[in-house]
């Protein structure tokens, strides 16, 4: 796989789809199918009223991408309401987090994309309550061994992931935003105080921030490119809705802490898609930026494996910027004497892995 | 140009190298593979195939070794979809059998314009006959009968495709899969066929790809009528058949519980099933296992 030039492109200028010849449509399905952008882009050529520049043979994928992702968006709606109601016995109103919240507060994200889990944010006192009604209404602890379980439970943000009996949908319950090892942290109680109750979502800046941060602390980007154009939709479309917007996003950033990776999401946005937001708030949030070796290291980084998905077969440079932005994304999560056994205990268990888990799938 | 009658050493290098792109059933798929013996088994299945020089591809796959220590200790091979990995690798020599569950895999999760139902389906006078079953019902052993001893049409032995305006059977003719006991009994009845080598402990079992029937794949474009759905049920301790009629309401709902893609149409999926279930019937089969009675049952059946 080459880089996602041809996929960034076009997200960049739709109208490019005009000129595009035979091999340039197969490449732009391979890397819209692996970045899990084809409901996506399907989306964007609606909107720019170009779904007839689409040759006929392969129109059917876009169409098809569209149709799952549809069906994805009633499955969360269904979800979410289903979810209020197992929580409103107990007095508790949950906030719906990343897919769930944009398909509430961010339609123009949620158009097209696919969703694999459903997420919630619930206080840490609510949780024991939670995790009862949940699981007395059908939600049930997922397959997970012992030490994942263990794992989970003392070291994360959220509890082991819930499947649903009957659905065999996934819930993910957050007591905090950030793992509670990381280096950076955000603070439950600050975000909670922006929490829309007529939505039950985090307010715009905080929605946005919790989205850049959760990408930026990655140990794995295969679907860094779709995470970043969800920041992309998001900026544009709330930097077009409000002039205060930009100032208010950096504020908050402040009252968070996580100024350093507004900047840097900021920056790659520009670099990566050419987003232009104004020149005030750019110039406002280079104060936050790193020395220039650093800033020269994470921008081969973060350009590598945002734009470059993993290519095993691919050069050694891709590969590495691949390996360090993992290792970076469990250091910033974990301290050393934490991480070290962890990545031990996952390479062990990688190994012993049997064929089991490809039975359900074919 | 078909496989065949390309130079084998050329689709080899093909394969290894930028890919070899044919047609699989109704789609065209580009397959890369630095595993050798994985070429000639290409070869002899799709050796009817259309070899597609240039155009559009719909699915690029790769099977490949897995890396690091399983090179050397129990190879495995992974299946990848434009560079995504859906499955978890499997020993090295259940490539092929991965390579279809594979392809299969494509077509159910990407291709929505169509209800999928998890079932064989043949045509003769230009009907359909939908054959959905269990595992162990005997739906590829009858499907496999059908299709060379009947002179019925290979629609697909996995994947129905019903297109939900005219309830029509979109063809997708593929290699037929058979497991465990049905690879002898289908070698027998058809001993000039092309059967490929026998992987055992899989995860179905015993797995052994067939080529279908001369002229099988060609036919890709022509769609069949409703005719028959068959609820096939092997029973060795039965002699003879019994053939008995199912309502509109049951088939509709064994239809619809077989489906892959049933709650992803929503509306648009029932609608396919209904407009299909306006011309074809459904009906209960139990039968003995002798393949060439039950043949000519269906046979007559569907004049």
């Amino acid at each position: 796989m080459e880089t996602l030039s041809l996929l960034i492109g076009v997200i960049r200028n739709p109208e490019l789809i005009r000129g595009l010849d035979t091999e340039a449509w197969n490449l732009l399905m391979a890397q819209a199918y692996q970045c899990k952008l084809m409901g996506r882009l399907h989306a964007i050529f609606d909107n720019n009223e170009l779904l007839d520049q689409i040759p006929a043979a392969i129109a059917w994928h876009f169409h098809s991408a569209r149709v799952m992702a549809s069906a994805h968006a009633q499955d969360v709606e269904i979800e979410i309401g289903k979810i209020n109601q197992a929580l409103k016995i107990g007095g508790l109103v949950p906030t719906f987090l990343k897919g769930a919240a944009y398909q509430l507060a961010d339609k123009e994200v949620a158009d097209g994309r696919l969703y694999s889990d459903v997420d919630i944010f619930v206080h840490k006192k609510d949780l024991p309550a939670a995790e009862h009604l949940l699981k007395i209404n059908g939600w049930q602890p997922g397959d997970m061994n012992e030490y994942d379980q263990q794992y989970y439970r003392r070291w994360m943000h959220e509890i082991p992931p819930l499947v649903h009996r009957g659905r065999g949908t996934t819930l993910d319950v957050h007591h905090n935003l950030l793992p509670l090892t990381s280096r950076i942290s955000l603070d439950a109680d600050k975000l909670s105080e922006g929490i829309d109750n007529s939505q039950r979502v985090l307010q715009p800046t905080d929605r946005i921030l919790h989205s850049i941060v959760h990408l930026l602390l990655e140990s794995e980007f295969d679907k860094g490119i779709r995470d970043l154009s969800d920041i992309h939709l998001l900026i544009q479309h709330h930097g077009a809705e409000n002039a205060l917007f930009w100032d208010q996003l950096i504020d908050r950033a402040l009252e968070l802490g996580v100024q350093r990776l507004l900047f840097y999401a900021i920056r790659y946005l520009q670099k990566i898609f050419g987003a232009s937001p104004p020149a005030q708030f750019a110039k406002r949030l280079a104060q936050y930026a790193p020395n220039k070796p650093m800033l020269g290291v994470m921008d081969w980084l973060f350009i590598s494996v945002l734009s470059e998905p993993l290519d095993l077969n691919k050069q050694l440079n891709n590969r590495t910027a691949h390996l360090l932005m993992y290792l970076r994304g469990h250091w910033m999560r974990m301290p050393l004497r934490l991480l070290l056994p962890h990545l031990l205990t996952k390479a062990v268990s990688g190994l012993k892995r049997q064929q089991d888990e490809t039975a359900e799938v074919v | 140009m078909r496989l065949e009658d390309a130079e084998p050493g050329k689709l080899r290098d093909r394969l290894s190298q930028r890919g070899l792109t044919l047609r699989t059933g109704r789609f065209t798929t580009c397959i890369r593979s630095s595993i050798e013996p994985l070429a000639n088994e290409i070869i002899n299945l799709y050796g009817q195939s259309e070899l597609v020089e240039s155009g559009y591809v719909d699915f690029n796959v790769e099977l490949n070794p897995s890396s690091g220590l399983r090179r050397y200790y129990r190879p495995q091979v992974n299946f990848s979809f434009n560079g995504l990995q859906p499955f978890a690798p499997l020993p090295v020599d259940q490539c092929l059998p991965l390579m279809e569950w594979g392809l299969n895999w494509c077509v159910s999760t990407h291709f929505h314009q169509c209800l999928i139902i998890h079932a064989a389906v043949v045509e003769k006078y230009g009907k359909s006959l939908v054959l959905p079953g269990q595992p162990g019902s005997g739906k590829s052993t009858l499907c496999a009968a059908l299709v060379t001893q009947g002179g019925f049409r290979l629609l697909s032995d996995e994947l129905t495709l019903i297109d939900p305006d005219t309830g029509r059977i979109l063809p997708n003719p593929r290699p037929v899969s058979l497991k465990n006991r049905s690879i002898d009994i289908v070698k027998e009845i058809n001993p000039s066929g092309y059967f490929s080598s026998v992987v055992s402990d899989t995860i179905k079992g015993t797995v052994c790809l067939m080529a279908p029937p001369e002229g099988s794949y060609t036919q890709f474009r022509t769609c069949a009528e409703p005719g028959l759905v068959i609820f096939p049920t092997f029973d060795q301790s039965f002699t003879s058949f019994e053939l008995e009629a199912v309502t509109k309401g049951r088939t509709f709902l064994e239809l619809a519980n077989q489906s892959f893609n049933y709650s992803i149409l929503g509306e648009t999926g029932f609608k396919a099933i209904g407009k299909h279930l306006d011309f074809a019937e459904g009906y209960n089969f139990r039968y003995d296992g002798n393949l060439e009675q039950a043949v000519a049952v269906i046979d007559e059946f569907m004049q």
